[in-house]
Protein backbone atom coordinates (compact mmCIF):
# COMPACT_ATOMS: atom_id res chain seq x y z
CA UNK A 1 0.00 0.00 0.00
CA UNK A 2 1.48 3.59 -0.97
CA UNK A 3 1.43 6.33 0.93
CA UNK A 4 -1.19 8.39 -0.53
CA UNK A 5 -3.60 5.38 -0.96
CA UNK A 6 -2.98 5.26 2.88
CA UNK A 7 -3.57 8.74 3.57
CA UNK A 8 -6.82 8.18 1.59
CA UNK A 9 -8.04 5.35 3.23
CA UNK A 10 -7.36 6.79 6.56
CA UNK A 11 -9.58 10.03 5.66
CA UNK A 12 -12.41 7.74 4.76
CA UNK A 13 -12.19 6.34 7.81
CA UNK A 14 -11.86 9.47 9.87
CA UNK A 15 -15.03 10.93 8.04
CA UNK A 16 -16.91 7.51 8.60
CA UNK A 17 -16.28 7.78 12.38
CA UNK A 18 -17.78 11.53 12.47
CA UNK A 19 -20.27 10.78 10.90
CA UNK A 20 -21.02 7.83 12.68
CA UNK A 21 -20.71 10.00 15.79
CA UNK A 22 -23.02 12.96 14.43
CA UNK A 23 -25.71 10.26 13.68
CA UNK A 24 -25.66 9.22 16.80
CA UNK A 25 -25.97 12.06 18.31
CA UNK A 26 -28.80 13.59 15.76
CA UNK A 27 -30.38 10.23 16.87
CA UNK A 28 -30.43 10.96 20.23
CA UNK A 29 -31.07 14.24 20.58
CA UNK A 30 -34.15 13.73 17.96
CA UNK A 31 -35.43 11.31 20.46
CA UNK A 32 -35.41 13.63 23.78
CA UNK A 33 -36.58 16.65 21.88
CA UNK A 34 -39.45 15.18 20.75
CA UNK A 35 -40.98 13.10 22.73
CA UNK A 36 -40.20 14.83 25.97
CA UNK A 37 -38.67 11.63 27.37
CA UNK A 38 -35.70 9.30 26.72
CA UNK A 39 -36.37 5.71 25.98
CA UNK A 40 -34.38 3.24 27.62
CA UNK A 41 -32.90 1.91 23.80
CA UNK A 42 -31.25 5.62 23.08
CA UNK A 43 -29.85 5.78 26.71
CA UNK A 44 -28.43 3.26 26.16
CA UNK A 45 -27.16 3.91 22.78
CA UNK A 46 -25.94 7.14 24.83
CA UNK A 47 -24.06 6.18 27.47
CA UNK A 48 -22.51 2.69 25.52
CA UNK A 49 -20.80 5.27 23.05
CA UNK A 50 -19.82 7.75 26.13
CA UNK A 51 -18.11 4.69 28.17
CA UNK A 52 -16.58 3.29 24.57
CA UNK A 53 -14.93 6.79 24.01
CA UNK A 54 -13.18 7.12 27.70
CA UNK A 55 -12.34 3.27 27.38
CA UNK A 56 -10.52 4.10 24.26
CA UNK A 57 -8.84 7.11 25.32
CA UNK A 58 -7.52 5.63 28.61
CA UNK A 59 -6.57 2.22 26.51
CA UNK A 60 -5.02 4.13 24.01
CA UNK A 61 -2.72 6.24 26.35
CA UNK A 62 -1.80 2.92 28.24
CA UNK A 63 -0.65 1.48 25.12
CA UNK A 64 1.16 4.19 23.68
CA UNK A 65 2.63 5.72 26.26
CA UNK A 66 5.60 3.43 26.17
CA UNK A 67 6.61 4.33 22.37
CA UNK A 68 7.17 8.11 23.05
CA UNK A 69 11.24 8.13 23.23
CA UNK A 70 11.62 10.26 26.07
CA UNK A 71 9.56 8.24 28.38
CA UNK A 72 11.69 4.73 27.93
CA UNK A 73 14.80 7.07 27.75
CA UNK A 74 14.13 8.98 30.76
CA UNK A 75 13.23 6.31 32.77
CA UNK A 76 16.61 4.34 31.91
CA UNK A 77 18.70 7.21 31.38
CA UNK A 78 21.19 6.31 34.08
CA UNK A 79 21.58 3.29 32.78
CA UNK A 80 22.22 4.45 29.34
CA UNK A 81 26.03 4.97 28.21
CA UNK A 82 25.98 7.32 25.16
CA UNK A 83 28.37 6.33 22.23
CA UNK A 84 29.36 10.28 21.80
CA UNK A 85 29.08 12.90 23.81
CA UNK A 86 29.01 16.32 22.89
CA UNK A 87 29.00 19.53 25.03
CA UNK A 88 27.87 22.73 23.40
CA UNK A 89 27.40 26.43 24.63
CA UNK A 90 24.82 29.38 24.01
CA UNK A 91 25.84 33.19 24.89
CA UNK A 92 25.28 36.41 23.80
CA UNK A 93 22.56 34.96 20.80
CA UNK A 94 25.40 32.39 19.31
CA UNK A 95 25.97 28.47 19.63
CA UNK A 96 29.86 27.40 20.51
CA UNK A 97 29.94 24.02 19.09
CA UNK A 98 32.70 21.53 20.33
CA UNK A 99 35.96 21.65 18.48
CA UNK A 100 36.09 19.42 15.33
CA UNK A 101 32.17 19.79 15.10
CA UNK A 102 29.33 17.42 15.38
CA UNK A 103 29.65 14.06 13.63
CA UNK A 104 27.93 10.90 14.43
CA UNK A 105 26.98 7.72 13.06
CA UNK A 106 23.67 6.93 12.41
CA UNK A 107 21.95 4.07 15.14
CA UNK A 108 24.77 5.75 17.72
CA UNK A 109 23.21 6.44 21.07
CA UNK A 110 24.30 10.66 21.32
CA UNK A 111 23.70 13.20 24.22
CA UNK A 112 24.20 16.62 24.21
CA UNK A 113 25.02 18.67 26.71
CA UNK A 114 23.89 22.09 25.97
CA UNK A 115 24.59 25.05 28.72
CA UNK A 116 23.54 29.11 28.50
CA UNK A 117 25.93 31.60 30.07
CA UNK A 118 23.22 34.16 30.08
CA UNK A 119 19.50 33.69 28.84
CA UNK A 120 17.12 30.71 28.25
CA UNK A 121 17.60 29.54 24.78
CA UNK A 122 15.90 26.39 22.80
CA UNK A 123 18.49 23.64 21.21
CA UNK A 124 16.29 22.56 18.06
CA UNK A 125 17.92 19.98 15.65
CA UNK A 126 16.38 20.25 12.16
CA UNK A 127 16.15 17.57 9.14
CA UNK A 128 17.01 18.70 5.76
CA UNK A 129 13.43 18.46 4.86
CA UNK A 130 13.08 21.23 7.62
CA UNK A 131 11.32 18.73 9.65
CA UNK A 132 12.26 19.69 13.49
CA UNK A 133 14.04 16.41 15.07
CA UNK A 134 13.87 17.05 18.56
CA UNK A 135 14.39 20.41 20.72
CA UNK A 136 14.89 21.10 24.24
CA UNK A 137 15.06 24.26 26.46
CA UNK A 138 18.27 25.63 27.25
CA UNK A 139 18.42 27.07 30.87
CA UNK A 140 20.97 29.12 32.26
CA UNK A 141 23.01 27.48 35.42
CA UNK A 142 21.24 23.98 34.48
CA UNK A 143 23.46 21.03 32.29
CA UNK A 144 20.22 20.56 29.89
CA UNK A 145 20.86 16.78 28.44
CA UNK A 146 19.27 15.27 25.60
CA UNK A 147 20.04 11.85 24.24
CA UNK A 148 19.34 10.70 20.66
CA UNK A 149 19.77 8.31 18.53
CA UNK A 150 19.55 9.46 14.51
CA UNK A 151 18.06 6.91 12.14
CA UNK A 152 18.72 8.85 8.83
CA UNK A 153 21.91 9.74 7.15
CA UNK A 154 22.35 13.86 6.10
CA UNK A 155 22.86 16.84 7.42
CA UNK A 156 21.32 18.21 10.63
CA UNK A 157 20.82 22.22 11.30
CA UNK A 158 20.90 23.54 15.00
CA UNK A 159 18.31 26.53 15.32
CA UNK A 160 17.16 27.87 19.14
CA UNK A 161 13.57 26.91 19.29
CA UNK A 162 12.99 29.48 21.96
CA UNK A 163 12.15 33.50 22.01
CA UNK A 164 15.59 35.04 23.51
CA UNK A 165 15.02 38.35 21.88
CA UNK A 166 14.65 39.91 18.54
CA UNK A 167 18.27 38.26 17.91
CA UNK A 168 16.98 35.23 18.74
CA UNK A 169 16.79 34.66 14.43
CA UNK A 170 20.51 34.67 14.05
CA UNK A 171 20.48 31.73 16.26
CA UNK A 172 21.10 29.30 13.05
CA UNK A 173 23.59 26.99 12.18
CA UNK A 174 22.96 25.55 8.90
CA UNK A 175 24.37 21.73 8.21
CA UNK A 176 26.32 21.63 11.45
CA UNK A 177 25.59 18.13 12.49
CA UNK A 178 26.39 15.18 10.18
CA UNK A 179 25.37 12.03 10.50
CA UNK A 180 27.28 9.15 8.71
CA UNK A 181 25.27 6.09 7.35
CA UNK A 182 26.74 2.48 8.65
CA UNK A 183 28.67 1.93 5.61
CA UNK A 184 30.65 5.34 5.04
CA UNK A 185 34.14 6.21 6.30
CA UNK B 1 -33.06 55.32 21.14
CA UNK B 2 -31.64 54.68 24.58
CA UNK B 3 -30.91 57.60 26.10
CA UNK B 4 -27.51 57.18 28.86
CA UNK B 5 -29.75 59.01 31.60
CA UNK B 6 -32.33 56.05 31.74
CA UNK B 7 -29.65 53.40 32.36
CA UNK B 8 -29.12 52.20 35.60
CA UNK B 9 -25.64 52.20 37.47
CA UNK B 10 -25.27 48.54 36.44
CA UNK B 11 -25.85 49.13 32.68
CA UNK B 12 -23.85 52.15 32.60
CA UNK B 13 -20.93 50.43 33.89
CA UNK B 14 -21.08 47.25 31.89
CA UNK B 15 -21.19 49.39 28.70
CA UNK B 16 -18.35 51.39 29.60
CA UNK B 17 -16.49 47.90 30.04
CA UNK B 18 -17.95 46.89 26.31
CA UNK B 19 -16.93 50.26 24.66
CA UNK B 20 -12.96 50.30 26.15
CA UNK B 21 -12.72 46.84 25.16
CA UNK B 22 -13.70 47.25 21.94
CA UNK B 23 -11.37 50.00 21.20
CA UNK B 24 -8.72 48.07 22.49
CA UNK B 25 -9.84 45.44 20.16
CA UNK B 26 -9.48 47.97 17.61
CA UNK B 27 -5.97 48.76 18.89
CA UNK B 28 -5.13 44.83 18.40
CA UNK B 29 -6.28 44.88 14.79
CA UNK B 30 -4.48 47.63 13.59
CA UNK B 31 -0.61 46.15 15.45
CA UNK B 32 -1.94 42.73 13.69
CA UNK B 33 -2.45 44.62 10.42
CA UNK B 34 0.91 46.00 10.77
CA UNK B 35 2.96 42.80 11.85
CA UNK B 36 1.70 41.09 9.18
CA UNK B 37 2.42 44.14 6.82
CA UNK B 38 6.18 43.22 8.03
CA UNK B 39 5.40 39.88 6.73
CA UNK B 40 4.88 40.46 3.27
CA UNK B 41 7.71 43.20 3.19
CA UNK B 42 6.48 46.70 3.66
CA UNK B 43 8.45 48.46 5.56
CA UNK B 44 5.76 49.16 8.45
CA UNK B 45 7.97 48.53 11.50
CA UNK B 46 11.71 48.20 12.33
CA UNK B 47 12.90 44.62 12.84
CA UNK B 48 12.95 45.92 16.94
CA UNK B 49 10.06 47.89 17.01
CA UNK B 50 7.97 44.53 15.61
CA UNK B 51 8.93 42.43 18.50
CA UNK B 52 8.05 45.13 20.64
CA UNK B 53 4.59 45.28 18.76
CA UNK B 54 4.31 41.49 18.98
CA UNK B 55 4.79 41.75 22.56
CA UNK B 56 2.23 44.16 23.44
CA UNK B 57 -0.24 42.62 20.89
CA UNK B 58 -1.41 39.18 22.82
CA UNK B 59 -1.56 41.69 26.34
CA UNK B 60 -3.70 44.15 25.07
CA UNK B 61 -5.64 41.50 23.22
CA UNK B 62 -6.16 39.31 26.26
CA UNK B 63 -6.50 41.90 28.91
CA UNK B 64 -8.09 45.13 27.16
CA UNK B 65 -10.14 43.10 25.17
CA UNK B 66 -11.15 39.39 26.05
CA UNK B 67 -10.88 40.14 30.25
CA UNK B 68 -12.90 43.37 29.79
CA UNK B 69 -15.44 42.30 27.42
CA UNK B 70 -16.03 38.59 29.83
CA UNK B 71 -15.75 41.30 32.96
CA UNK B 72 -18.58 43.36 31.26
CA UNK B 73 -20.62 40.79 30.95
CA UNK B 74 -20.52 39.28 33.79
CA UNK B 75 -21.01 42.50 35.96
CA UNK B 76 -24.76 42.81 34.35
CA UNK B 77 -25.08 38.91 33.91
CA UNK B 78 -24.51 37.52 37.83
CA UNK B 79 -26.56 39.91 39.82
CA UNK B 80 -29.27 39.53 37.15
CA UNK B 81 -29.21 35.84 37.46
CA UNK B 82 -28.86 35.69 40.80
CA UNK B 83 -31.54 37.86 41.82
CA UNK B 84 -29.07 40.27 43.73
CA UNK B 85 -27.38 43.57 43.80
CA UNK B 86 -23.75 43.86 42.51
CA UNK B 87 -21.87 44.09 45.71
CA UNK B 88 -20.26 47.64 44.41
CA UNK B 89 -20.37 49.55 41.62
CA UNK B 90 -17.70 51.72 42.89
CA UNK B 91 -15.55 48.47 42.56
CA UNK B 92 -16.79 48.01 38.91
CA UNK B 93 -16.06 51.58 38.36
CA UNK B 94 -12.29 51.72 39.39
CA UNK B 95 -11.93 48.40 37.34
CA UNK B 96 -12.56 49.28 34.14
CA UNK B 97 -10.49 52.75 35.30
CA UNK B 98 -7.20 50.17 36.43
CA UNK B 99 -7.83 47.56 33.61
CA UNK B 100 -7.47 50.06 30.97
CA UNK B 101 -5.04 51.92 32.59
CA UNK B 102 -2.66 48.84 33.15
CA UNK B 103 -3.37 47.68 29.37
CA UNK B 104 -2.45 51.41 28.28
CA UNK B 105 0.52 51.43 29.60
CA UNK B 106 1.63 47.46 29.41
CA UNK B 107 1.10 49.08 25.29
CA UNK B 108 2.94 52.06 26.09
CA UNK B 109 5.79 49.95 27.38
CA UNK B 110 6.33 47.88 23.96
CA UNK B 111 5.21 50.15 21.23
CA UNK B 112 6.88 53.38 22.48
CA UNK B 113 9.42 52.26 24.92
CA UNK B 114 10.28 48.25 22.94
CA UNK B 115 9.78 46.05 26.00
CA UNK B 116 9.99 42.87 23.65
CA UNK B 117 10.19 40.11 25.86
CA UNK B 118 6.92 38.56 24.81
CA UNK B 119 4.14 37.78 27.39
CA UNK B 120 6.34 34.00 27.47
CA UNK B 121 9.19 36.38 30.04
CA UNK B 122 11.34 33.62 29.97
CA UNK B 123 14.15 34.48 32.95
CA UNK B 124 15.97 36.03 32.91
CA UNK B 125 14.87 37.51 29.32
CA UNK B 126 12.87 40.24 30.56
CA UNK B 127 15.71 42.17 33.31
CA UNK B 128 18.76 41.74 30.80
CA UNK B 129 16.84 42.50 27.45
CA UNK B 130 15.10 45.50 29.00
CA UNK B 131 15.98 48.75 29.82
CA UNK B 132 14.87 50.26 33.11
CA UNK B 133 12.10 52.34 31.88
CA UNK B 134 10.77 50.00 29.69
CA UNK B 135 10.80 47.10 31.84
CA UNK B 136 9.21 48.84 34.68
CA UNK B 137 6.26 50.77 32.60
CA UNK B 138 5.63 46.74 31.47
CA UNK B 139 5.44 45.37 35.03
CA UNK B 140 3.58 48.40 36.16
CA UNK B 141 1.04 48.05 33.84
CA UNK B 142 0.81 44.49 34.56
CA UNK B 143 0.27 44.97 38.15
CA UNK B 144 -2.33 47.32 37.63
CA UNK B 145 -4.09 44.60 35.16
CA UNK B 146 -3.93 42.22 38.20
CA UNK B 147 -5.48 44.24 40.42
CA UNK B 148 -8.19 44.91 38.17
CA UNK B 149 -9.29 41.46 38.03
CA UNK B 150 -8.50 40.60 41.58
CA UNK B 151 -11.03 43.50 41.94
CA UNK B 152 -13.33 42.21 39.62
CA UNK B 153 -13.37 38.57 41.54
CA UNK B 154 -13.63 39.72 44.71
CA UNK B 155 -16.65 41.88 43.63
CA UNK B 156 -17.74 38.87 41.94
CA UNK B 157 -17.55 36.95 44.92
CA UNK B 158 -19.21 39.07 47.13
CA UNK B 159 -22.11 39.15 44.93
CA UNK B 160 -22.70 35.38 44.83
CA UNK B 161 -21.71 34.93 48.45
CA UNK B 162 -23.97 37.71 49.50
CA UNK B 163 -26.83 36.98 52.65
CA UNK B 164 -30.00 38.40 53.60
CA UNK B 165 -31.01 37.86 57.52
CA UNK B 166 -32.99 33.95 56.66
CA UNK B 167 -31.10 33.11 53.69
CA UNK B 168 -29.12 29.56 53.97
CA UNK B 169 -25.99 29.35 55.43
CA UNK B 170 -22.65 30.29 53.86
CA UNK B 171 -21.34 26.85 53.44
CA UNK B 172 -24.34 25.57 52.08
CA UNK B 173 -23.83 28.31 48.77
CA UNK B 174 -19.79 26.99 48.79
CA UNK B 175 -20.76 23.63 48.18
CA UNK B 176 -23.37 24.35 45.34
CA UNK B 177 -21.00 27.18 44.00
CA UNK B 178 -17.97 24.28 43.38
CA UNK B 179 -20.84 21.91 42.05
CA UNK B 180 -20.25 19.16 44.62
CA UNK B 181 -24.33 19.18 45.29
CA UNK B 182 -24.21 17.34 41.73
CA UNK B 183 -21.51 14.43 42.85
CA UNK B 184 -24.29 14.16 45.93
CA UNK B 185 -27.35 13.58 43.41
CA UNK B 186 -25.14 11.32 41.15
CA UNK B 187 -24.35 9.25 44.38
CA UNK B 188 -27.95 9.25 45.55
CA UNK B 189 -29.24 8.03 42.03
CA UNK B 190 -25.99 5.33 42.18
CA UNK B 191 -27.69 4.22 44.92
CA UNK B 192 -31.36 4.37 44.10
CA UNK B 193 -32.25 7.38 45.74
CA UNK B 194 -33.90 10.31 44.86
CA UNK B 195 -31.88 13.64 44.16
CA UNK B 196 -30.95 15.37 47.62
CA UNK B 197 -30.96 18.67 45.74
CA UNK B 198 -33.46 19.61 43.75
CA UNK B 199 -32.99 23.49 43.11
CA UNK B 200 -29.64 24.11 43.44
CA UNK B 201 -28.29 27.34 45.48
CA UNK B 202 -26.78 28.59 42.76
CA UNK B 203 -27.42 28.50 39.51
CA UNK B 204 -25.19 26.08 36.76
CA UNK B 205 -24.11 28.84 34.60
CA UNK B 206 -22.93 31.28 37.88
CA UNK B 207 -20.71 27.64 39.03
CA UNK B 208 -19.18 27.79 35.78
CA UNK B 209 -18.37 31.67 36.48
CA UNK B 210 -17.44 31.20 39.86
CA UNK B 211 -15.21 27.99 38.86
CA UNK B 212 -13.74 29.87 36.20
CA UNK B 213 -13.00 32.96 38.74
CA UNK B 214 -11.25 30.72 40.68
CA UNK B 215 -8.20 30.15 38.25
CA UNK B 216 -8.32 33.86 37.64
CA UNK B 217 -7.36 34.73 40.99
CA UNK B 218 -4.83 32.02 41.11
CA UNK B 219 -3.62 33.87 37.67
CA UNK B 220 -3.54 37.34 38.84
CA UNK B 221 -1.97 36.07 41.69
CA UNK B 222 1.11 34.36 40.06
CA UNK B 223 1.56 36.97 37.02
CA UNK B 224 0.86 40.11 39.65
CA UNK B 225 3.99 38.57 42.08
CA UNK B 226 6.09 38.29 38.89
CA UNK B 227 5.11 41.73 38.14
CA UNK B 228 6.53 42.81 41.79
CA UNK B 229 9.53 40.99 41.08
CA UNK B 230 10.29 42.95 37.25
CA UNK B 231 9.44 46.07 39.37
CA UNK B 232 12.12 45.49 42.29
CA UNK B 233 14.81 44.88 38.80
CA UNK B 234 13.57 47.84 36.71
CA UNK B 235 13.56 50.51 40.39
CA UNK B 236 17.56 49.29 40.56
CA UNK B 237 18.43 48.81 36.77
CA UNK B 238 16.98 52.81 36.74
CA UNK B 239 19.18 53.66 39.65
CA UNK B 240 22.62 52.29 37.63
CA UNK B 241 22.80 48.92 39.50
CA UNK B 242 22.53 45.82 37.96
CA UNK B 243 20.56 42.95 40.50
CA UNK B 244 22.11 39.39 40.05
CA UNK B 245 19.89 36.92 37.47
CA UNK B 246 21.08 34.23 39.77
CA UNK B 247 18.55 35.65 42.45
CA UNK B 248 15.74 33.28 40.54
CA UNK B 249 15.84 29.71 39.34
CA UNK B 250 15.21 30.16 35.63
CA UNK B 251 13.50 26.51 35.80
CA UNK B 252 11.51 27.47 39.13
CA UNK B 253 10.24 30.71 37.60
CA UNK B 254 9.12 29.28 34.25
CA UNK B 255 7.56 26.30 36.37
CA UNK B 256 5.76 29.23 38.21
CA UNK B 257 4.90 32.02 35.46
CA UNK B 258 3.20 29.10 32.72
CA UNK B 259 1.51 27.34 35.81
CA UNK B 260 -0.31 30.84 36.28
CA UNK B 261 -0.26 31.84 32.65
CA UNK B 262 -2.29 28.64 31.50
CA UNK B 263 -5.09 29.58 34.01
CA UNK B 264 -6.28 32.22 31.78
CA UNK B 265 -6.90 29.57 28.48
CA UNK B 266 -8.98 27.58 31.12
CA UNK B 267 -10.44 30.02 33.55
CA UNK B 268 -11.16 32.74 30.62
CA UNK B 269 -11.72 30.81 27.19
CA UNK B 270 -12.91 27.42 28.02
CA UNK B 271 -14.83 27.96 31.58
CA UNK B 272 -16.29 31.06 30.80
CA UNK B 273 -17.68 30.33 27.37
CA UNK B 274 -18.87 27.15 28.90
CA UNK B 275 -21.00 29.26 31.84
CA UNK B 276 -22.11 31.55 29.09
CA UNK B 277 -23.79 29.16 27.11
CA UNK B 278 -25.23 26.95 29.83
CA UNK B 279 -27.18 30.82 30.67
CA UNK B 280 -27.97 30.90 27.14
CA UNK B 281 -29.05 27.84 26.61
CA UNK B 282 -31.28 28.05 30.22
CA UNK B 283 -32.77 31.66 29.00
CA UNK B 284 -33.13 30.30 25.20
CA UNK B 285 -35.06 26.93 26.22
CA UNK B 286 -36.73 27.99 29.26
CA UNK B 287 -35.29 25.07 30.91
CA UNK B 288 -32.99 23.64 33.11
CA UNK B 289 -29.49 22.02 31.43
CA UNK B 290 -29.66 18.11 30.98
CA UNK B 291 -27.80 16.05 32.72
CA UNK B 292 -27.10 19.34 35.23
CA UNK B 293 -25.93 17.31 37.97
CA UNK B 294 -23.07 15.92 35.83
CA UNK B 295 -22.33 19.07 34.49
CA UNK B 296 -22.06 20.87 38.06
CA UNK B 297 -19.98 17.56 39.20
CA UNK B 298 -18.12 18.49 36.11
CA UNK B 299 -16.79 21.63 36.64
CA UNK B 300 -15.03 20.72 40.14
CA UNK B 301 -13.23 17.62 38.53
CA UNK B 302 -12.52 20.10 35.59
CA UNK B 303 -10.86 22.76 38.31
CA UNK B 304 -8.67 20.50 39.66
CA UNK B 305 -7.66 18.83 36.43
CA UNK B 306 -6.79 22.65 34.93
CA UNK B 307 -4.06 23.02 37.46
CA UNK B 308 -2.46 20.21 35.65
CA UNK B 309 -3.01 21.36 32.00
CA UNK B 310 0.67 23.20 32.39
CA UNK B 311 1.92 20.00 32.74
CA UNK B 312 2.80 19.98 29.00
CA UNK B 313 5.42 22.45 29.19
CA UNK B 314 7.27 20.41 31.44
CA UNK B 315 7.92 18.11 28.28
CA UNK B 316 10.35 20.01 26.65
CA UNK B 317 12.67 20.93 29.58
CA UNK B 318 15.32 18.37 30.22
CA UNK B 319 16.10 19.55 33.37
CA UNK B 320 12.89 18.99 34.95
CA UNK B 321 13.25 16.08 37.87
CA UNK B 322 12.16 12.45 36.19
CA UNK B 323 9.16 12.49 38.64
CA UNK B 324 7.51 15.67 37.06
CA UNK B 325 8.45 15.23 33.32
CA UNK B 326 6.38 11.26 33.70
Amino acid sequence: MNVLSLALYLRIFYAALVLIVVSLMVFYVRGLTTKGETSGRLKAVFYGWLGFLVAVAILFHLLTAWQIPWVRWEIKRAEIVPNREFALNAKQHRFTLPAGGLKVRQGEVVKFKVTSSDLTYGFGVFHESGAMEFQMQVLPGHSNEIIWIFKDPGKYSIRSTEYAGPETEQMYLKDSITVLSGEEK
Amino acid sequence: MISLKELNPLQKVTLRFVVIALLFYGLTVIEGMMMRAVQVNIPLLEAEHFFAVLNAHPIVGIFGYSFMLVMGAFYFLVPTFTKKELYSVFLAELNWLVMAAGTGIVWLSSFIFHYSALYTNYWPLPVIGSTGVSLGLYALGILLIMIGILIFCFNLFATVFHREPGDKPLSTLIISAFGLDGFVNIFNRFRGRPDKVVEPDVPLPIVAIFRGTIDTVLDALVLGSVAIVFLVYAFFKLKGATLPTTWLDPLIYKNLYWWGLDLIADGLVLIYVAGTWYLLAMIITGRQIFMQNFARAALFVELVVSWFVWSHHLLSDQTQPVMMRI
